[in-house]
């Protein structure tokens, strides 16, 4: 009895130091991960825009680094406020390569752009950074009333890539999306739409959890190996594989109508996929496109991919990716974000200047 | 399976339990060699009959060693033995690159000689080279041949080792095969530490690591001479996280099972000539390849050019036993040079001259300058890449180049330099009480850390490549 009761307190006095010792590791290395790593607001639905992030700080350090603030309405930067009498306002929607939490404020091509346009228009020049992460035209478009009424954009910045017309709009498990009618195609917003973690969507009280970063980042890694093992190498459900880019014509051809509907004065700013190592540095059939389809619909075009290939061929350095990540893949850098804001300076003040 | 996958960790739970829980000794060393071929089954089933064959007929001819009479009889049952585990090694790993070298050198005779498809068994260099010690032994005197077949097959298949080593001595190995299995706690705990050290040099460095220098090294010429620098030292602890990694896993897996198998490295950038490096790094091998080879070509008992001689076919052929590739031997004939014009310095300086500060740092700088470059021939699959990255190296070749600062690199260098000091002042693992505070602390702090930092896609160790 006595040697029972000695192991019974010996396990209690070890389980509760197992028990305080986790929480300090984790403590620690949440304060590890807060400060160098990652620290993602949550997320919340709102009633229009969507699954959108929550106010508040953000640090993303796995790519590229940057410390920012987000706003009430889920976007980067500071709120957005009321538009003022000599405001020139520029609404810049797009996918991750806006948002950009890859860099700096200040360096993001919104930030940029605001910078330059404020220095040659000598007035109040405001760039609302709405970008979203995983965002398509299909949010833009279907967002298109919310956004003029409540922003009141002079103009609007719509950012594609190739992956917009070859996955992400066709894409059932994003936020917005298109379906095929008759001839053309109908914005749909994915009321279901959630975590992609499997294990959150299975287990929806894990949720709250995720105010943590520990817990987020070990969650979304257990996922990842998860679905690595159920996948065995074929490609993630719900994303279609890339297809043959002729049947993307009429998906382009329609999404920039839709644009030059929705957004009168607008311009699609197309940021191109570049493979830094091909000896080959032209355009891809999807480019070719986007550019064509974007004059037939008489919608103005800025291709970034001439100012990338020319910074690139002139001090060899790419202009996607980071030295935490790897240069000449994913998303623009500082360097690639200051040449967008630059040309779409140049545009601008081009259009504008004239008016 | 790999040692960082769930499924090892399954495997390896499921026989510790059964081995508290079996009480019969026979049995359990019964099961530790299903076990043992189970793992090696799980590689590929196939050539677990190749490993049974190595093993029956290597028992067999230690036996006839044990059994002759006349120096004679003796050794031909030991060229035997050598000839026939090189001709399984020779041909399975070495046939395509013999022909190949072979058709380059008869090309102009409108000659070509025909490749097979051959797989290669895994860990057949340490399977070969664990039996052929064992039979070198017997013959030698300095072991006695091993109890029972099943001793032997324990020795050879042991899953711990059996992939990629350490290369086990059979004198040392065998007798510990003689006590009973039995799982103690102590054990355990020590050999649980040892393997999660193992594992996060693994998963946390060698892995964060993998995807800079695989990238770099596959197209040395797209990035800048910086860069291609950056990658050589990054590979430098990729493989020795990667290596020493494994090598701690074996270790630790062993002694949780009651098993001491000898450390495989030992600080090996901390060494200040290569005579040095080539004593803590991947001894086993070192280990092997003077025990079996220098010393039966001479050693140097033979004069000093036969010396350096041996020095040099040791090395080449150490290289070459890690694969079938120029580079291979380019590195083996780059370590053998070394090694033979240190012998020669300290010839000339005297082993005994007193060093000062600045001479022992000079000496360590170069050593390892020499060791990173000589990687560079270790790592690349094709000749003129290796020479590519040498070049831009030594600013032989453009300098310009895509500028990569890998940011990994900075923690798992800053990880490895602390680590080294510290195991500096130690000659073994340091271990902790498991259920104190500072022990289920470090066991917290590592788990959580493996699961937040780990890379979601693994990398295969090196070594199991040869």
């Amino acid at each position: 009895m006595r040697k029972l009761g000695v192991t019974t307190r010996f396990v209690i006095a070890t389980a509760a130091k197992a028990i305080l010792a986790a929480t300090v590791a984790l403590l620690s290395w949440e304060l590890v991960l807060r400060n160098a790593l990652t620290d993602t607001p949550r997320t919340s639905v709102h009633p229009v825009l969507g699954r959108i992030y929550d106010q508040g700080r953000y640090l993303h350090g796995t790519e590229g680094f940057s410390r920012t603030t987000i706003n009430s309405l889920g976007l980067r930067g500071a709120e957005p406020s009321s538009k003022g009498d000599l405001e020139f306002r520029i609404l810049a929607l797009g996918d991750s390569h806006t948002t950009a939490f890859q860099v700096a404020d200040g360096e993001t091509y919104c930030d940029v752009l605001e910078a330059a346009l404020t220095r040659r228009m000598r007035r109040p020049v405001r760039v609302i950074n709405a970008g979203r992460s995983g965002a398509s035209p299909a949010a833009y478009i279907h967002l298109g009333q919310y956004y003029r009424a409540s922003l009141q954009p002079d103009l609007v910045i719509v950012q594609v890539t190739d992956a917009d017309f070859s996955q992400d709009m066709l894409n059932a498990g994003a936020n917005f999306y298109v379906v095929p009618v008759k001839d053309a195609y109908r914005t749909v917003r994915n009321e279901k739409y959630g975590s992609s973690n499997s294990f959150r969507r299975m287990f929806p009280i894990l949720d709250a959890m995720t105010e943590f970063s520990v817990a987020r980042i070990a969650g979304d890694n257990l996922d990842k190996l998860y679905k690595a093992r159920l996948s065995d190498g074929k490609p993630p459900a719900g994303r279609a594989a890339a297809e043959d880019t002729a049947g993307k014509s009429s998906l382009i051809a329609w999404t920039m109508r839709e644009l030059a509907k929705t957004y009168p004065a607008c311009v699609v700013l197309y940021v191109p996929t570049i493979d830094y190592l091909a000896s080959d540095l032209r355009p891809s059939e999807m480019e070719r496109l986007i550019v064509a389809n974007a004059a037939k619909a008489s919608v103005p075009l800025v291709n970034m991919r001439r100012n990338f290939v020319d910074a690139f061929l002139a001090n060899r350095q790419p202009l996607h990716g980071f030295d935490n990540s790897q240069p000449g893949t994913g998303h623009t850098n500082a360097r690639g974000h200051a040449l967008m804001g630059e040309r779409l300076a140049d545009f601008v003040d081009f259009r504008f200047s004239k008016k | 399976m790999i040692f960082s996958s769930v499924e090892y960790v399954a495997f390896f739970l499921t026989l510790l339990v059964l081995m508290i829980v079996i009480k019969s000794a026979s049995t359990k060393k019964g099961l530790l060699l299903f076990a043992s071929y189970f793992f090696y089954a799980y590689w590929d089933a196939r050539f677990t009959l190749l490993m049974l064959a190595l093993t029956l007929v290597n028992y067999v001819i230690g036996l006839r060693i044990e059994g002759a009479e006349l120096a004679p009889e003796k050794k031909r049952w030991l060229v035997t033995s050598v000839v026939l585990n090189l001709a399984v090694l020779g041909f399975f790993k070495y046939f395509n690159f013999f022909i190949d070298s072979a058709n380059h050198l008869v090309s102009g005779l409108g000659v070509r000689m025909p490749f097979l498809e051959i797989i290669l068994p895994v860990g057949i260099s340490f399977i070969v080279f664990e039996v052929m010690s064992y039979t070198i032994d017997i013959y030698r005197g300095s072991n006695r041949s091993a109890p029972s077949f099943v001793d032997l097959a324990l020795l050879v298949a042991f899953f711990p080792h059996l992939i990629a080593g350490p290369i086990l001595k059979p004198r040392e190995f065998l007798p510990q095969l003689q006590k009973e299995i039995v799982i103690r706690r102590e054990n355990v705990e020590a050999g649980a530490q040892i393997f999660l050290l193992g594992l996060a040099k693994k998963v946390l460095i060698a892995d964060r690591l993998a995807p800079f220098v695989d990238t770099v090294f596959s197209n040395p010429g797209a990035y800048s001479g910086e860069t291609v620098w950056l990658a050589v030292v990054a590979y430098a602890i990729q493989i020795y996280c990667d290596f020493s990694g494994y090598s701690d896993m074996a270790i630790g897996s062993a002694k949780c099972l009651g098993f001491d198998i000898p450390l495989n490295f030992n600080m090996p950038y901390l060494s200040k000539n290569i005579t040095e490096f080539w004593r803590r790094w991947h001894i086993s091998l070192s280990t092997w390849l003077r025990e079996y080879l220098y010393i039966a070509l001479g050693g140097n008992r033979k004069g000093e050019v036969r010396t350096y001689v041996n020095l040099m076919v040791v090395m080449l052929l150490g290289g070459l036993w890690h694969g079938a590739s120029w580079n291979f031997v380019v590195w083996g004939a780059l370590h053998g040079g070394a090694l033979a014009i240190h012998k020669l310095y300290q010839k000339v300086r005297g082993a005994e001259a007193a060093r000062s500060g600045l001479y022992e740092a000079c000496s360590w700088f170069l050593t390892m300058l020499f060791v990173c470059v000589a990687w560079v021939f270790f790592r690349s699959a094709d000749f003129s890449i290796s020479w590519l990255i040498v070049q831009k190296m030594f600013f032989l070749a453009s300098f310009e180049g895509i500028r990569w600062h890998a940011q990994a690199l900075i923690p798992c260098l800053a990880v490895l330099i602390i680590a080294h000091y510290v195991g500096s002042r130690r000659a073994d693992y340091i271990t902790v009480r498991l259920a104190s505070f500072p022990g289920l602390l470090l066991l917290m702090m590592t788990l959580s850390g493996l699961a937040i930092l780990a890379p979601t896609q693994a990398t295969p160790f090196i070594y199991f490549q040869f």
